[in-house]
């Protein structure tokens, strides 16, 4: 090597309105511990660039092929995500699911990656095999509030043969209350944020070859992690 | 219980594709059409008509007077349909592993109302509790883990709002209408469900519910809610 490899890029989306709010620290979290470990991170504040959901594209998309939305949805898709080595979601639950604006994101890439696209193949190269992590915060502790959001993201990642390292989740409701989660939900998005080009997400078929001892020299990375 | 029991009883479906042929639209018209056949009020909203505003941060934009600020058709929708439902057909396609982002931007929008920022929120809360509701999805992919996460968050929404889970319904399909193609007949169990949308009875015990040791004695006729 003669020259010192690029920093990964790491795109975190943040899909609450609020500013200040308990997705959103987890976001900065993450983002900090991402920038000890060398990576050049971004913030995106969804609210501010998505203004409508998807459409009909056979009715609504424009004689060029582009979507006729007219909002910032292109830029970040083509600026943030598709450059992006790792992409981290931050969604508060809102009644036991991720926040329409996130929903919204994935949705939209409908009219970039569908073959009616005339830019669909390289949306769609740039959309897989990407790393993958979820930030949570939510007022109620039961687990099955968010059992429906990962069961989401964790097919999103199978489809799109991504690595998902990690669902971290702070317990909170008003603004900036995740601060007080007694399982320190901040430290652990830093610490994810370190990581996240280290975890080695498993995920065998019977037949795939393998050692029978997990934890052994030259695969000591840490496993991906829910808490 | 509400003036709800008294009247015709009232069922609105929520479409929440933007396509107004789509799969999914197809089964909950199916629901509609098996439910008018019950003798029940019908109606279909297509959701993409009404509701075009994302849902914001209501201490930003929330008016004087406690109004939500986005000028859309949610507020008709929401008072004058929703909450005088008797039953709610709840139809999406399956995007992305989970529902549209019009369907989950409907709840979202909730809040503005729900919340106790909003003058009139005990009428609200009284207005949402305690409905029926079908599950009406359309998949291109028929594995089962890719309708979980769906069906999840309804569930969990029924609990906290004291609804009953009447059923799910899924058709396979991608292209528009592709779902009256499906062998398994989602369209006539649609229907079969809107008939019986209000015989249903759906169980969930604690441990310390009182019961019958058997599950199908005298009194205990009615369907169970179905997921197919």
């Amino acid at each position: 090597m003669t020259t010192a490899p690029s920093p990964k890029r790491v795109a975190v989306f943040c899909a609450s309105p609020r500013r200040q709010g308990n997705s959103r620290l987890l976001a900065e979290a993450l983002l900090e511990g991402a920038g000890e470990a060398g990576h050049r991170g971004e913030l995106v504040h969804l609210p501010d660039h998505l203004t409508s959901m998807l459409r009909n594209c056979r009715e609504c998309r424009r004689p060029d092929g582009e979507c006729a939305i007219e909002d910032g949805y292109r830029a970040v898709l083509y600026e943030k995500f598709l450059p992006a080595d790792a992409v981290v979601f931050a969604s508060p639950i809102w009644w036991f699911g991720m926040s329409a604006y996130l929903k919204t994101f994935f949705d939209r890439t409908f009219c970039y990656y569908a073959a009616s696209c005339p830019d669909h193949e390289r949306v769609v190269q740039g959309m897989m095999g990407k790393r993958a992590a979820l930030l949570l915060s939510t007022e109620e502790s039961t687990i099955a509030n968010r059992l429906s959001i990962v069961t989401q993201m964790q097919e999103l990642c199978r489809y799109l043969h991504y690595n998902f390292v990690g669902v971290i989740v702070g317990i909170g409701n008003a603004t900036g209350e995740v601060r007080k989660d007694p399982t320190e939900p901040l430290r652990a998005a830093r610490d994810l944020g370190r990581r996240l080009f280290d975890i080695q997400e498993t995920d065998y078929k019977m037949e795939t070859p393998r050692s029978t001892r997990v934890w052994q020299d030259g695969n000591e990375t840490w496993p991906s992690l829910w808490r | 219980m509400t003036e709800r029991d008294t009247k015709q009883r009232r069922v609105v479906a929520l479409s929440s594709s933007p396509r107004r042929k789509g799969n999914s639209r197809k089964g909950a018209e199916a629901v509609l059409e098996g439910a008018a056949e019950a003798g029940h009020h019908t109606e279909l909203v297509h959701l993409a008509d009404h509701v075009t505003g994302l849902f914001r941060n209501c201490r930003e934009c929330r008016r004087p007077d406690g109004e939500c600020s986005i000028e859309d058709g949610f507020r008709p929708l929401f008072f004058d349909k929703v909450l005088p439902a008797d039953a709610l057909v709840i139809a999406t396609p399956i995007w992305w592993y989970g529902m549209s982002g019009h369907l989950k931007n409907f709840f979202d929008r909730w809040f503005c109302y729900f919340a106790a920022s909003y003058p009139g929120q005990e009428a609200v809360h009284r207005g949402l509790y305690g409905k029926r509701v079908v599950v009406v999805l359309s998949a291109e992919e028929n594995n089962i883990s890719a309708r979980l996460g769906v069906v999840q968050t309804l569930q969990e929404l029924s609990r906290y709002l004291h609804w009953t889970m009447v059923g799910v319904v899924t058709g396979i399909g991608n292209t528009t209408g592709e779902v009256v193609n499906d062998p398994s007949n989602p369209l006539s169990h649609a229907r079969e469900l809107g008939r019986r949308i209000f015989d249903v009875v759906e169980t969930d015990y604690k441990g310390d519910t009182p019961r019958s040791p058997r599950v199908w004695g005298e009194g205990s006729r009615a369907y169970p809610t179905t997921w197919r």
